[in-house]
């Protein structure tokens, strides 16, 4: 796995943003399937790990 | 989803258009909520909020497109530059999020299931549906947020929050 880098300056996040390689529309809808199965999962083991009696009130 | 998605001509950008008639989500607490936080629709003047807190806090460079007229209600287009990596882990979110001062607020779970929420009572900023999918983790392993939930809390809103930080 690589190693997160956690930029604080908002500017370096902005210049980081706008060096970004251009990407396919290929490239792209693979990564919304990969991030719509990573938000499942994460959504399955919070489900797991709650209790029913926890405070979520909307889902959207 | 909130949006309608597609890349730019030129694929550097991405724009993303509301739902007709609708501007996302907000978060508010007040007299009407009993003083609990809960999330909400938002009206269009909280979005645009949202997208300028956005550019603020996250570096972000969102453009404010236009805003059309559909048949069954308006709709804001607005354009971001294009992000490709993997999905941020949870622990990642909540590094990159202690690292800009937000507090994580445990029990409080507004917007995706399992979504984090975060506040930083510095400049009385809130962030919700923090999840792997609003987190983009480039190929240098910079991890940026992509779609959160920003709000500027109001007073009823940062006592509500304040309850849930530790």
């Amino acid at each position: 796995m690589k190693r997160a880098v956690y930029l604080t300056d908002p500017e370096a996040m902005r210049k980081a943003r706008l060096q970004q390689p251009r990407s396919t529309s290929e490239q792209l809808q693979a990564q919304l399937e990969r991030f719509r199965r990573a938000s499942e999962k994460s959504s399955e083991e919070d489900r797991s790990a709650t209790s029913s009696r926890g405070r979520e009130k909307t889902t959207h | 989803m909130e949006h309608r998605i597609w890349p730019s001509a030129d694929r550097s950008r991405i724009f993303k258009a509301s739902y007709r008639g609708a501007c996302g989500f907000t978060v508010l607490a007040g007299e009407v909520t009993g003083s609990l936080p809960e999330l909400v629709k938002a009206l269009p003047l909280e979005y645009l909020e949202r997208l300028i807190l956005q550019n603020r806090v996250f570096g972000d460079d969102l453009h404010l497109e236009g805003v059309a007229v559909e048949a069954q209600g308006m709709v804001i287009l607005s354009s971001q530059p294009t992000l490709l990596g993997e999905p941020a882990s949870i622990s990642e979110i909540l590094s990159f999020m202690r690292g800009l001062w937000f507090q994580p607020l445990p029990g409080l779970r507004l917007g995706n299931p399992g979504a984090l929420a975060f506040y930083r009572d510095l400049d009385e900023v809130a962030a919700f549906d923090a999840h792997p999918a609003n987190f983009v983790k480039d190929d240098s392993g910079v991890v940026l947020p992509i779609d959160l939930i920003l709000v500027q809390a109001d007073k009823a809103l940062h006592e509500a929050l304040c309850r849930y930080v530790q």
